[in-house]
């Protein structure tokens, strides 16, 4: 089925990515008049902030502050949300392009879905043991996540259409068929964000080779208090309590091997990462091996003072050569030359989380296909300084914000985002007033 | 009109999956029960498409004046109701959505009789809320399509530039002879190498061009007073003192640069300077030959100000690459703890200065490095911790890098806004995803103001305010209640019952959003609210003894009715 959507509308934005960067970016956008379509990868907007547990330096839920923003985008008359979508091409100019969207089918229709849950008890995988993290194939959205219906995963269902049965709606369509969207917009925002880099690569750190060598998104939601284990820090081999913990920072960032540049945010969160385990397990002692420990932004250093004043938390300069299973003991063997000591030394821990690089999501390729983006060879968007003065005059209508441009926090991915946004609208309303 | 006489109720069995869990038709019999409930409906899907329209044809027969709907979480399809309501002539708060199903009939799956208790005490709860409230109090307020700029520096004039291009008039206010800020000392930009001349003429040239913005040379803020949308901003200073309005501000006077008397002998040697002096050294065409040794940290990240400045380690990087560009015989170390360089393009500029033969000595704050020479500075003594070795190097120049302090005027501008800074003097915002709002609603900052940073990142700033500032002043008028503590959440304003102030002042004192004052009427002080800068928060009913003033959402009298049924 071919659908047109948002042709009557001149002068409307696509924004692509959900997370809290294209959230911003769309709500700026309709906050100054112009229609937004927001395409998402995946079922639920939100992106990788809703997978943080909670954020440093204030150690606030990372949910909360996301609620009232998406709350706003639910709500606004002037967003389109086009999640579980992708988009498949784009062509044209500034003021004039045509994105060709690809919406997949949730087999669940969104205005018939309560949320009241009889899907997921019906189904007979809800128990489902799908690669090692439980994951039945309905999805259901977090309370508060957009949007708020059910989401069938085929991939994981076995159609034995209970749901269907049981559903009180009628909700359930297993008919339902991909869409392809066709939208005309006047500008492009870019806010596809990052995924977190492959480990597997350094060798020496053992990953993949032992459940408790660990990367660092994975540990946050190992331990979060809405996680698996209720906020207990557990080994994954045999769900003995943690009590050593090491934090092995760089692993494959600011590394002449995989990626060269620092991935900003890894010490912020392995600190933030070390002071929540240690208050959720009393025993815990962590170690975090550092190049440079840049903490810079508001609160950064003192948030670095807290953690070392627990004396649970040490920190040691180095970045160990090699991380080893002792099998004997179950535990983990970090070597590691402590570069202020000028020694090499070894340490016994039960759990090592590795940070992992940051690197720009996947379908950042195919995107930048359609679009005739700079990119730098790390594949993230450049974005010359001009370009950051300039008028309507300028020729491309492709922005970018957030993480696609390179390592961010969310405090640089929403500034970023609202400045991207008002160069959009520049470009779109012709520099003529809004 | 006084308070409701017909409340409606409906009962939501989520297609019969709380059928099991509570006994609907028990809590329909005590729904009709309570005083002044109307009628009470049992449906199936009040959010399914047959559902609104059953509440349609309800709620336009029946005409209740406040409605109970009990079902999912007010999460769930709370905001769409209210809409759906105030869209039929209703009063958008004298809707009251109460959750029998995730918190209630979900959790207490296991009993039916305690599910069903409970589901009664919240619905007479929700039910004793609308009998208890008054009609609410707002009030339409005209938003002023102006805005003050405070400070022209990068962020000051990218925001400036930003609003005027969408249409609102702007007052640039700099208390210097000429804008810039900044921007005028600066030799070259990080991360780009770009000169900053040539980004602060396009600013500049841009901004005295633009129609719509006037700049006012050497003023300052003496004084400011209203309100969101229409404030009044008394300057002092430039040809004559003024009064300004504007619908917001935008505070952008940047920050100072920390002057290290008494530390590493600046003043007392020659050849130690700032960054500062070195970026004018280099902008003048000076001689940098010879040896320089960059010293970061000066006068941070120890305990007396503990923060990492977050500029001073590219700048340093920036310049120490410059300076072994230009000359290529000279010879520059850079001692530093953490060299602060993340992300991709400052940790290029960490690579490029390592490439430019920059030497790189690690420090430790209990070992700083320590200056020797009579007249001028001639060694700097360090022990490198990565070798273990005390260096001395022979040292033309030294050059402190010295961290970014916040305006000392910040913390009275604060007090003046109703707006926080942190304890080091610099703003803070309302939410880590508005950094730029502060939370008095109407005033923004942005650039060094809020935290040291880089003039991209400033620009970036200004650029972010202007959007926030024209979605805000583009609706031309607003609501009070529009203004809450939070973007997208409902701000009603507190009421004043008269006869019951005493005029004692409390709430006026401990309100976060200086809403309150004392007012005099038949001789006797009496407490005011300015109904827009009250966000509803509650504090002043928490501190009235006499119980005479009160929010809107939750009055005494709401409250006390609803825990009586809770408990009673």
């Amino acid at each position: 089925m071919i659908q047109e959507v948002g042709k009557d509308v001149q002068g409307s934005a696509l924004v692509i990515g959900g997370g809290v960067a294209g959230i911003r970016a769309s709500l700026d956008l309709a906050g100054m008049g112009i229609p937004v379509h927001l395409v998402e990868r995946e079922p639920f907007l939100g992106g990788r902030m809703l997978q943080l547990d909670r954020i440093y330096p204030t150690d606030h839920c990372a949910w909360c502050p996301v609620w009232p923003l998406m709350r706003q985008v639910g709500s606004h008359p002037l967003i389109t949300i086009h999640s579980s979508s992708e988009v498949r091409s784009i062509a044209g100019e500034a003021g004039a392009y045509r994105a060709t969207i690809l919406h997949h089918p949730t087999y669940i229709q969104g205005e018939r879905c309560t949320g009241c849950g009889e899907c997921l008890k019906a189904c007979a995988r809800k128990d489902s043991d799908a690669g090692g993290e439980a994951r039945p194939p309905v999805l259901r959205p977090v309370s508060y996540v957009l949007p708020k219906a059910f989401v069938i995963d085929r991939s994981l269902c076995r159609e034995c259409t209970r749901c269907q049965q049981e559903c009180p709606f009628g909700a359930i369509d297993f008919q339902m068929q991909q869409e392809t969207r066709t939208l005309e917009v006047g500008a492009v925002i870019m806010a596809s964000g990052f995924d977190p880099g492959r480990l597997e690569g350094l060798e020496e750190f053992s990953y993949g080779a032992h459940p408790d060598i660990i990367s660092a998104m994975d540990f946050e939601t190992w331990i979060a208090e809405t996680g698996p284990k209720a906020g207990q820090v557990l080994r994954r081999s045999d769900g003995r309590r943690v009590e050593q913990l090491a934090f092995v920072l760089c692993a494959g960032s600011r590394d002449r091997r995989f990626h060269e540049y620092c991935s900003g945010v890894c010490c912020m969160y392995a600190v933030k990462e070390a002071l929540w385990a240690c208050q959720r397990s009393k025993d815990l002692r962590a170690t975090i091996f550092f190049t440079d420990l840049r903490a810079c932004g508001t609160g950064f250093q003192e948030y670095v003072q807290v953690a070392g004043k627990t004396g649970r938390i040490q920190f040691i300069r180095s970045r160990p050569g090699r991380i080893d299973p002792i099998k004997e003991k179950g535990t983990l063997r970090i070597l590691y030359e402590d570069t202020t000591e000028r020694n090499t030394l070894e340490m016994a821990v039960d759990m090592v989380v590795l940070t992992p690089p940051i690197i720009p999501a996947a379908g950042m390729d195919g995107l930048a296909k359609f679009l005739d983006i700079e990119r730098d060879p790390e594949g993230f968007i450049m974005l010359p300084d001009d370009k950051l003065l300039s008028s309507a005059s300028s020729k491309s209508g492709v922005l970018a914000c957030g993480c696609c441009q390179g390592p961010a926090d969310a405090v640089q991915s929403v500034t970023s985002a609202s400045a991207a946004a008002f160069r959009a609208a520049e470009i779109i309303t012709r520099g003529k007033v809004l | 009109m006084s308070r409701p006489e017909r409340i409606g109720a409906f009962l939501c069995t989520c297609g019969k999956t709380l059928a099991g869990s509570l006994k609907f038709e028990d809590l329909k019999n005590r729904a009709l029960s309570l005083p002044g409930v109307s009628f009470c409906h049992v449906h199936n899907a009040l959010c399914q498409e047959s559902g609104r329209e059953f509440l349609e044809k309800e709620i336009h027969s029946s005409r209740p004046d406040a409605v109970v709907i009990g079902g999912c979480s007010p999460r769930g399809h709370g905001a769409i109701f209210k809409r759906l309501f105030m869209e039929w002539g209703l009063d958008e708060e004298a809707l009251e959505v109460v959750d029998i199903r995730e918190g209630c009939a979900w959790v207490h799956a296991d009993t039916q009789d305690g599910a069903s208790a409970k589901a009664q005490g919240l619905l007479r709860m929700g039910w004793a809320k609308l009998a208890a409230r008054e009609p609410t109090q707002d009030t339409t307020v005209t938003l002023l399509d102006s805005a003050l700029v405070l400070g022209g520096g990068p962020a000051g004039m990218s925001a400036a530039m930003g609003l005027a291009r969408q249409g609102l008039r702007v007052y640039l206010v700099e208390k210097d002879a000429t804008i810039g800020g900044r921007l005028r000392s600066l030799s070259s930009l990080y991360p780009s190498g770009d000169e900053a001349a040539g980004i602060l003429n396009r600013l500049k040239g841009e901004v005295e061009t633009l129609p719509l913005i006037t700049i006012l040379l050497r003023s300052e803020i003496a004084g400011v007073k209203g309100y969101v949308g229409n404030f009044q901003v008394q300057l002092r200073g430039g040809e004559e003192s003024k009064i300004i309005r504007a619908g917001a501000i935008v505070l952008a006077m940047g920050a100072q640069s920390f002057v290290p008397r008494e530390l590493f002998r600046y003043g007392e040697l020659k050849g130690v300077m700032t960054q500062d002096e070195l970026e004018s050294g280099i902008l003048q065409g000076e001689d940098l030959g010879g040896t320089t040794v960059f010293i970061q940290c000066a006068g941070s990240r120890y305990p007396g100000r503990p923060y990492c400045s977050s500029i001073c380690c590219p700048v340093a990087l920036k310049n120490a690459r410059v300076i072994r560009m230009r000359r290529p015989e000279s010879r520059v170390f850079l001692l530093h703890r953490d060299v602060m360089a993340p992300g991709i393009d400052l940790e290029r500029l960490y690579h490029q200065a390592m490439e430019a033969n920059v030497r790189f000595l690690r420090y430790s704050p209990e070992l700083a490095p320590s200056l020797e020479g009579t007249d001028r500075v001639q060694k700097v003594k360090v022990l490198d911790i990565l070798s273990g070795r005390e260096t001395v190097l022979e040292a033309d120049r030294v050059v402190l890098s010295t961290p970014l302090v916040a305006n000392p005027g910040n913390a009275k501008l604060a007090e003046m806004l109703s707006i926080l800074t942190d304890d080091y003097g610099f703003f803070s915002d309302r939410s880590v995803l508005e950094p730029n709002r502060m939370v008095t609603p109407g005033v923004y900052a942005c650039g060094t103001s809020r935290w040291p940073c880089s003039v991209h990142e400033a620009i970036l700033q200004g650029q972010s305010v202007a959007v926030s500032v024209a979605t805000l002043l583009r609706r031309k008028t607003a609501r009070a209640s529009d203004f809450g503590p939070m973007e997208g959440v409902k701000g009603w304003p507190a009421v004043v019952k008269e006869s019951a102030c005493s005029g004692c002042g409390n709430c006026s004192q401990a309100c976060p959003s200086k809403a309150i004052g004392l007012q005099l009427s038949d001789g006797r002080k009496i407490a005011r609210v300015n109904k827009v800068r009250c966000t509803g928060c509650g504090t002043c009913a928490a501190v009235c003894s006499g119980g005479a003033i009160q929010t809107q959402t939750l009055s005494d009298s709401m409250a006390t009715k609803m825990i009586h049924e809770a408990f009673g």
